[in-house]
This record gives C-alpha cells, structure tokens and sequence, in this order.
C-alpha cells in the first residue's frame, strides 16, 4: 500500500478513537453535572414552598381586599399585592389564612371574581417564564357517603385509600320540611364512630333520600381522626349552583326557564354553628331577590359579613310553589397551575397544613420552563 | 503518485495538526467543564445561603423575637480559589450572588423569592457583639445571617460575631 494511503489510514483511526472516547465521557460528566441541576431545582422548590407557606404575604391581609379583582390587568393587581403567602398573619407556622387560600381558587363552576392569576404570583415570586408550579391543597381525609331512605352510611379513608377505624364523625343534615304549609329548613345532627372497616351508618328522622331528590338535602360530615381533622360536605341533585368569594355569593342557575327567588337571608353554617347573613344591596326591591332576570341566568350578591370559617352558605330558592334548598360550600380541593406539569426534572414537595382549624395535604410542582 | 518523502511530509504534518487539535479541544474542554463544575458548586452554595436567608425571614415572621441570629459555615475555597457572597436585585427580587474573579468570572445565582416589604441591609444591624458586612467572603469566620423585624418591615443582611 501506498505511504500516504497509511496516513491517511492512521489519521482515520486516531479521529475514530477520540471521538468515541469523547462522546463516551462527555455524557458520563453530562449526567453528573444535570443530578446537580437536580438537586438545585430542589433546593428553590424548597425555599418558594417555606416561603409561601410560612409566610403572610404583603399587605398581611391580603385576602381581604377586595380591590384585587378580576377587573384588574396583572400589572395592576400587583400594585396592590406586594408580596406573595398564604399564612396567616401572627400564627403558628403552617397555618394557612382561608381567604387567601380561596383567591387561588376557580373550578367551583362560577368564576371566583377575586381569584388572582398564577401568572401575577409567577412574579411575585420572581420566577416568572423560568420555572412552573403547581399547587393543589386537598382534605387529609377522603370522606364517601351513601344515602338510602333515612339512613347515610359514610366511609372514612386516607387519601391511599385505607380505611381508619375508630373516627368520629359528626353529621349535621339539613334539609326542606314543611310545616304546617310553610317550608321551613330543617335540621339534625348525629354522632357516630367508624368501624374497623373504616364505616359507620347513621340513622335520621327524615327520609333524605327522597328529600335530596325534590327539595333538596344537603350533608357536612366533619370526622376527627386522632386530630387530623377534615369537612366534607354533600349536596344531593342540585341544579342551582352557588359559590362564595370572599364577601359575594353568586347563584346560578344550571337548568330549565321561570323565576328563581331567593326566599330569604342566607344561612352561614361555620360548624358547629349557624348564623344569619345579611344580604347587603343598595335596592331591596323585588329584582333584588330574583335570580335569573332576563338574560342573565345568574346573580352576585353582597353580604355584610361572612365569618372566616364559614364551611358553606345554605340558602333557599324558590321556583313556582316548590323551595329548593342550595348549598354554597368554600371550596375544599385548590387546583392552582401556571399550566400542565412539563419539563424533564421536576420537584415534588408535600406538607401538612391547617386552615381553619382543619387538616389539608399541599402539594408543590416546581419544573424548569427550559432545561 | 508523490515521492514518498513527500507523502511522508504531508502524513506527518496530518498527524501533528490532528494532535493540535486534539490537545487544543481537550484544554478547551477541561477548561469548559471545570467551569461548569465550578459554577454548579458556586450555584449550590447560592443556593444553601438562600434557603437560609428564606427559613430565617420566615422564623422571624412567627416569632415573637425581632431579631434572629444564624451562624452559617461555608466551604473556604472551591478548586483552590476563593470566592465572595454578595445580594444584588434583578427586577424587583434579591438574589445571592456567589463569585470567582480569576481568569474568568464564574457566577452561582439563587433567587429570593419575596417582593417587598424584605429588605436587605448592608449597615450594621445595631446588634450587641455582630459588625455587618456588605458580603462575605470565602474564609470568613464566625459568619452569620441576621434577621431583625422592625414594623411591618423585615430587614436582613451578613455579619460577623466580633
């Protein structure tokens, strides 16, 4: 063979043998340095998750001021939330402030007209077009109920799905009765502890079940499992759907024509105790009281007051002859993303929280916009 | 055909200008990585002062003391160069800024994830026994993070225990 072909043999060889050599090492230092990465991404879920559960937020009460609303652009909103938390001002750690938590809420079927953009809390925290997160609080307890005549029989789980025998469970029923040709709310609550299989059936003055299926009937369990505490509360077959945002209730209406009326000032059921809220507007004419007038087939409503710890909001409807009872429970599962779950490293990161004296399960996605 | 004095010239000279540039690449390489490596350590001190800073300021939002005291420890040379510890803003948030100035800058970053309402401070704190510092440095003794609340204000910043 020709000298020169041998070089050029030989040069082939050399470049072969080092390219293979480095195409080997450079992943092997590649994936070292993204575990790093890894780690570090870590490392900020950590500090964004201690810093929105541990701290207030500015201003402190944020949650209170109505002013941040849905008629305001991103930037806007951010000149009035400074800063963002979700714990409750002057508390023990890991106590979340309610009426924050429910400005991150919008998937009760009416738009929350106080529920603030992830993209402004992006900003806030200074992450905004680099990481995405997401949020979800749920109830500690997974709470299933089954109504058949005047008896409810409830099922007490963890969110793994393992049943947890000796749990007190507390309902309180309330539902449309009339008497003596008036309809009148009526109510009843019952004790009970559950079994090994995690259940326990109660036994009511009423049948519900026929209840639920005409006037309405409604349900809030609260179950105390060595202190870990959860509310659920069920509504049966309703078709006027009801939501509070931080001082307004919104009724809607789901189904059929004809006028819906608002019978009379709402009741706030902060468990174990009812008060009377005060529907607050400038005129209390008849429009007022009617739900669905012309083409709107809903209406927001101002109330003096609602007490933080309000677990729902029972009102009462009336169509033609008939009352129905319509059930506004504070949302208890919060879905807050900047979007779906992306990118290839992502940090997931749980906790315990309380708020309102009740326990909750946080979750925190933190992923990398771009790796 | 060339001679064969020739091909021998232009195979040798091959042979040497693929040595070059292999020894070139892989300098370049090394030097590439090592400052990736360094980055990464300097990221993840960034990193350790930064949730730091946050568990402090979130300590001093639910106690009832005003002012909080943490000793921080830190390697004292990351590839036998030293480097500094400093808080800068970028766009309305703090950051932690972990530097090597040698032949080339090699920065580690860590954000702050607050707004307002948290300021940094590179005065000295007026608290009995700590001389505040404008950053740290690599080396540094008895280093700390002080927190302290005044109002509805929560300032902090880096010290030493004099």
């Amino acid at each position: 063979m020709h000298v020169l072909y041998e070089y050029l043999f030989v040069c082939l060889i050399a470049f072969l043998i080092i390219n293979t050599s480095v195409s080997t090492i450079l992943p092997l230092i590649d994936i070292h340095l993204s575990q790093t990465e890894e780690y570090q991404l870590e490392k900020l879920a950590e500090r964004i998750f201690d810093k929105i559960l541990l701290t207030p937020g500015y201003p402190y009460n944020w949650g209170e001021d109505i002013r941040i609303n849905q008629t305001l652009t991103e930037d806007e909103m951010l000149q009035y939330l400074k800063d963002f938390g979700l714990a409750k001002a002057g508390a023990s750690p890991y106590v979340l402030d309610p009426n924050k938590v429910i400005r991150l809420e919008n998937g009760s079927g009416i738009d929350n007209l106080y529920y603030i953009p992830p993209k402004v809390i992006s900003k806030l925290l200074g992450i905004e077009g680099k990481y995405g997160f997401q949020l979800t609080i749920i109830p500690a307890l997974n709470i299933t109920i089954e109504v058949s005549g005047n008896t409810l029989t409830v099922g007490v789980y963890s969110q793994e799905k393992v049943p947890l025998p000796a749990s007190e469970v507390t309902v309180y029923a309330i539902w449309v009765e009339n008497k003596g040709g008036k309809d009148v709310l009526n109510n009843e609550t019952k004790t009970a502890k559950t079994d090994w299989n995690g259940k326990c059936t109660l036994s009511f003055s009423a049948n519900l079940e026929s209840k639920g299926n005409k006037e309405g009937a409604s349900f809030i369990i609260y179950v105390d499992f060595y202190g870990i505490r959860t509310v659920y509360i069920s509504s049966l077959s309703q078709t006027i759907l009801a939501s509070i945002s931080e001082k307004y209730l919104a009724i809607e209406y789901l189904e059929g024509t004809g006028a819906l009326h608002l019978e009379s000032d709402p009741l706030l059921v902060a468990f174990p105790n009812i008060f009377y809220g005060e529907i607050i507007n400038e005129t209390k004419g008849e429009s007022t009281w009617v739900i669905n007038k012309g083409s709107k087939s809903y209406k927001v409503y101002g109330l003096s007051s609602i007490d933080p710890y309000t677990n729902y909001i029972a009102l009462i409807v009336k169509k033609g002859n008939n009352n129905f009872l319509v059930i506004a429970p504070r949302p208890s599962i919060v879905y807050y993303a900047t979007g779906p779950i992306a990118g290839v490293h992502r940090v997931k990161l749980t906790k315990v929280v309380t708020i309102n004296d009740l326990t909750y399960f946080i979750e925190f996605y933190l992923w990398r916009m771009a790796e | 055909m060339p001679s064969p004095i020739v091909s021998h010239l232009i195979g040798t000279t091959m042979l040497l200008v693929i040595m070059l540039v292999i020894s070139y690449y892989f300098t370049n390489f090394g030097t590439i990585m090592g400052v990736r490596a360094v980055e990464k350590e300097l990221n993840e001190i960034a990193e350790y002062i930064a949730s730091n800073i946050i568990d402090m300021i979130s300590l001093t939002n639910a106690s009832l003391s005003d002012t909080l005291l943490l000793e921080i420890d830190f390697p004292y040379e990351i590839n036998g160069y030293g480097y500094s510890i400093n808080i800068t803003k970028e766009s309305n948030h703090y950051i932690v800024i972990t530097r090597i100035e040698h032949i080339s800058i090699v920065e580690g970053k860590a954000i702050l994830p607050f707004s307002s309402q948290i300021i940094y401070s590179s005065l000295n704190p007026g608290i009995n026994g700590i001389e505040g510092k404008n950053g740290l440095y690599s080396g540094t003794r008895k280093a700390l993070i002080w927190c302290k609340k005044v109002g509805t204000e929560i300032y902090f910043g880096f010290g030493v225990r004099k």
